[in-house]
């Protein structure tokens, strides 16, 4: 299902009504000097056997939408409005109760730092068999079967004695495992992986994510990657939509937007990434710093920094609408008309990337 | 058009500083520490004490014409039992004599103003309360820098010294101690720094210790920086903060070790006025039973003093709660 | 780029480091110690004046830790390090006065590494004031130069830390560090921590200061794009050992050691035919621990090319014509690319 797009239409061969859909998911956070305006009517979705990556930098508000959504964010503070359509049901409007026996079934998240994640005192085959529990009814034995296959699936070597092993006993790799084998071990429907690669080597971090994307595909379920790497959505993703300072700039298929880019964020992001330059050149940055959510610029929020800024983004939101490519999917946030989109998307375009 | 010719498209010049975010540590402290009311009273509170124990005492004796050590023939009624507050001397008719002195709280068993002796007595407690706090602290200080800073050896040798001090008992020591030492202000401001340096010390040194690791004191030594003056100049600022937190807490547990060792007659030596002394008074041969106030005035200041000192701490500790401080 | 080739022949080297070995002891006892982390073991190399040399690897290969003995943070248990001709490795702290003035480093937390509760104008100029140069006026026109050369509005310098954005306090990081006009500037991942548009801002501050100032640069990262691009020559480390060593563009056209190749082949580019196109990664397994590493090449666990003498004997650093060098008993052709 694309993203941003607001009817139900369905793509030729494309699976029925998408597993998650979120439509104008708003979340305003009461902080200390006042509401931080962190998500603002973002829409996008994910079917069956995807990888939607969710792209931005630090304040874009990836990871806030998604911690909205199965209702992790601090409940007093935060106000979350829109909906998030899950299997027919909408999350926002859950109790309590239905969101924990979704939040580790149906829909499981695995985080950035996985010393934080795992409780330090249990070992890891009492955490597995706690998840086992908290979501089926299984006998001890079975329980304990299912934990040793699942770690021996994740690519954990001699499963069986590792069940017995604390958190910090184990290399950071091995700890991402572990917290991927806890969020797949009940068949969720969609794993929600929040920069879970960030703080890993790049080499591990190549592993995880071909592990990440056999193990979903296998299951046919759907990866939301939340990431601030372009390239990381290249490895893995179908989809991906560009978050700037809670609002959604540009979404589409991998494919198009990073070969057709259609939005001056996404140019700078891509310029800013020294592996699409050439060897030893500057880099084409994005000048000054990203807004605070305070106090929100007007109109286009990324009109502060934007090169090729008007008046008309001074003043009016730029609404998410078809790009010129004619990609089905591809969709920006822009006011820019669509002969300069297709300039700029061609000197931004990644084809012009060295091979190594 | 093009997007760029290789140059940085606008300057990171001028901070993109929120001006509503543009608050420096002290006015958010500021903001933070004026919202708590309970805090407010109980600074307000300790204020006026100090300000009573140090000006005063003297004033309300100048004024009542009574000193803290001048015992009233008359200030006990006919039955020896001092007299409540707002009573005035009896006469030598056995009634009140509206014409003689008057006693705004009271006397005690030895006919003293309770008013004035309670005033000079704050003086003992706050002086041997704060007095012992403070040596506690720059001991403990010194210390956990540089248990916390070297680590190592010397690391080793401070906290078993910390550990085995806080084992024993305090108060069993501190009354042994000051039975050798023998009672007055000084010796009673040693006792007690003897039994509470531990607790900033522990504190100084796990705070020293995980700032050791942040890279600006790398940044520090990298410019060659001398370890004492990374000490003074980067940490123990870090520092303040805490310390002053606990120090509100440590000076309330002062307060009342003190007046448990004047109240077995181990602290100022008498007649100086204190207030655990003249709670003994008003206890012992079961006096409480027929005048009531001779203890509990001085009890009830004691417990509103350290309650205005803990909550003093409290509302600090969350008042400080900066981005950037020790965490 | 062009500086390399311009001071190759004939400059004496500005940093030369020979053997370089740096072991931490670890453990528990109630007052001993219980095992050793073998961190740096046998690092040699140098840099010339004007270079930018990367030291590239993983979590545990020793890259920080040689950064650190380089500028004297840390004294190496052995080997050599020699600073402007001036054997530097085990000199009391009295004598290094002219290694700190020379040398310098920026760190790669802008977060934590700038002092919360010290203005940035005392941050900055805090090396002056340890060098007593200048008068107070003097060091405050000093650091107001400092802020413009970095980028900085000098009118914020008596602002404090958190009230700048990430890239902006890692420019007062590096504006600290020009204070006493260094020569050589050793960076540990210094945009690790950043965006990624602030990660350009700061490569192409650092690229333009290299031009201005004529600096040397010791640039610790684990990220191979930008050793790409910003770099002359590399140093790939792993598990305290370098694996092998090259110009940059000898090293991406054709890397000689398996793991050189598989840490170009994890890197993930923003290209999706590319990435398609490259299929799984070879690898298997984590890095092992610098506590207890294997015996011969430390590589020979994950490496699809192990042999027995792998396990058997540690591959010396072996030059292949000019400036290239690998530690490998069985390289990859030099026609060969992952």
């Amino acid at each position: 299902m694309p993203a941003g797009d607001r009817t139900d239409h369905q793509q030729p061969g494309a699976v029925s009504a998408p597993l998650l859909a979120v439509r104008d998911l708003s979340v305003e956070i009461q902080s200390e000097d006042g509401v931080v305006h962190a998500v603002d009517r973002v829409s996008w979705s994910v079917n069956r056997g995807e990888v939607l990556g969710i792209v931005g930098e630090s304040g874009s508000g990836k990871s806030v939408s998604c911690l909205s959504l199965v209702g992790l964010l601090p409940q007093k503070r935060a106000t979350v409005t829109g909906s998030a359509v899950f299997d027919g049901v909408d999350l926002l409007e859950c109790s309590d109760e239905q969101l924990d026996s979704i939040r580790g079934g149906q829909i499981a998240m695995i985080f950035q730092d996985p010393l934080t994640s795992l409780h330090p005192l249990m070992s890891v085959g009492a955490q597995l068999l706690e998840a086992i529990k908290l979501h089926r009814k299984m006998g001890k034995a079975d329980a304990k079967a299912l934990a040793i296959e699942m770690l021996g699936r994740v690519g954990i070597p001699d499963p069986g004695r590792r069940m017995k092993a604390y958190p910090h006993e184990l290399s950071g790799g091995m700890r991402q495992r572990v917290m991927i084998a806890m969020a797949l071990i009940n068949d969720p429907a969609v794993l929600v992986a929040d920069e879970a690669t960030t703080a890993l080597d790049v080499t591990t971090q190549a592993q995880i994510l071909d592990l990440l994307r056999d193990l979903c595909a296998r299951a046919n379920s759907a990866i939301v990657l939340i990431t601030h790497d372009l390239g990381v959505v290249a490895e893995i993703c179908d989809h991906v939509v560009v978050m700037y300072a809670g609002r959604v700039a540009e979404s589409g298929t991998v494919e198009a937007v990073l070969e057709r880019p259609s939005h001056p964020y996404t140019w700078g992001l891509l310029g800013s990434m020294p592996s699409v330059e050439a060897q030893a050149a500057r880099a084409r940055t994005i000048g000054g710093t990203p807004p605070s959510l305070l106090n929100p610029p007007s109109g286009c929020r990324f009109h502060p920094r934007c090169p090729h800024v008007m008046d008309v983004c001074r003043q009016e939101i730029p609404p998410l609408r078809p790009t010129p490519d004619g990609a089905v999917t591809h969709a920006t946030a822009c006011h820019l008309d669509a002969d300069r989109l297709r300039q700029g998307s061609k000197q931004a375009s990644v084809l012009s990337t060295v091979q190594w | 058009m093009s997007i760029g010719s290789g140059q940085t498209v606008g300057i990171a010049g001028p901070v993109a500083v929120d001006p509503t975010v543009d608050i420096s540590f002290r006015a958010r402290f500021l903001r933070r520490l004026l919202a708590d009311r309970a805090t407010i009273v109980a600074a307000v509170y300790l204020v006026v004490l100090l300000l009573l124990a140090t000006i005063g005492a003297p004033i309300a004796a100048a004024l009542t014409g009574h000193g803290p050590d001048r015992q009233f023939f008359n200030g006990l009624n006919l039955n020896g039992i001092p007299l409540s507050p707002f009573s005035h001397e009896i006469g030598n008719n056995g009634q009140p004599d509206p014409h003689g002195a008057f006693f705004i709280l009271g006397t005690d068993r030895l006919g003293r103003d309770m008013l004035v002796r309670l005033l000079y007595g704050a003086r003992a407690t706050l002086a041997v309360g704060i007095g012992a706090t403070a040596v506690a602290l720059v001991v403990g200080l010194v210390l956990g820098m540089i248990a916390g800073y070297f680590g190592g050896k010397l690391d080793a040798v401070i906290s078993r010294g910390i550990e085995t001090a806080m084992a024993f008992p305090s108060m069993l020591f501190a009354i042994g101690l000051a039975a050798v030492l023998g009672p007055g202000l000084v010796n009673s401001i040693i006792v007690i720094a003897l039994f509470s340096w531990y607790y900033p010390a522990r504190i100084v040194r796990n705070a020293v210790r995980s700032l050791r690791g942040e890279q600006f004191v790398e940044a520090a030594r990298s410019i060659g920086l001398g370890h004492f003056t990374i000490m003074r100049r980067h940490l123990l600022p870090q520092l303040t903060a805490p310390l002053i937190v606990y120090a509100t807490g440590v000076v309330a547990l002062n307060i009342l070790f003190e007046a448990g060792l004047s109240y077995l007659g181990l602290g100022v030596r008498p007649p100086t006025p204190d207030w655990g002394q003249m709670i003994a008074d008003g206890v012992t041969s079961d006096l409480y039973r027929q005048q009531i106030w001779v203890a509990l005035i001085p009890g009830l200041v004691l417990v509103f003093t350290t309650l205005a000192f803990n909550q003093l701490g409290d509302g600090l500790r969350d008042a400080f709660a900066v981005r950037g401080s020790i965490r | 780029m062009v500086t390399a080739e311009k001071h190759r022949n004939g400059t004496p080297a500005l940093l030369s480091v020979s053997g370089l070995v740096k072991e931490f002891p670890v453990g528990r006892g109630l007052f001993g110690t219980r095992g050793v982390v073998h961190a740096v073991q046998g690092v040699s190399f140098s840099l010339s004046s004007g270079e930018t040399l990367a030291v590239v690897g993983e979590s545990g290969c020793g890259k920080s830790t040689l950064a650190r003995c380089v500028l004297r943070l840390l004294v190496p248990t052995a080997g050599t390090i020699m600073f402007e001709g001036i054997d530097i490795t085990d000199a009391p702290t009295s004598q290094l006065r002219r290694l700190r003035r020379d040398a310098a480093m920026v760190f790669q937390d802008p977060f934590g590494s700038l002092n919360p509760r010290l203005r940035v104008a005392s941050s900055v100029g805090e090396p002056l004031r340890e060098a007593r140069i200048g008068s107070k006026r003097e060091i405050d026109t000093r650091v107001r130069e400092l802020f413009t050369q970095v980028g900085l509005n000098p009118e914020h310098f008596s602002r404090f830390p958190h009230e700048f954005s990430g890239g902006q306090r890692q420019r007062i990081g590096i504006a600290r560090a020009l204070a006493l006009h260094p020569k050589l500037l050793v960076c540990d991942e210094p945009v690790s921590a950043l965006d990624v548009s602030a990660q350009a801002q700061i490569l192409n501050l650092l690229g333009d200061l290299r031009d201005e100032l004529d600096l040397s640069y010791l640039f610790i990262t684990h990220n191979l794009d930008i050793v790409r691009r910003f770099c002359d020559r590399v140093l790939v480390m792993y598990l305290g050992r370098v694996m092998e060593t090259a110009t940059v563009t000898e090293l991406f056209a054709a890397p000689r050691h398996p793991y050189t190749a598989a840490l170009l082949a994890a890197t993930p580019i923003p290209n999706p035919r590319l990435m398609r196109a490259r299929g799984r990664t070879p690898l298997t397994g984590d890095p092992p621990s610098p506590l207890s590493p294997p015996t011969g090449c430390p590589f020979h666990p994950r490496c699809p090319r192990a042999q027995q003498r792998c396990r058997d004997e540690v591959p010396p650093l072996t030059p292949s014509g000019g400036s290239h060098s690998f530690a490998c008993h069985f390289p990859l052709e030099p026609a060969t690319t992952s």
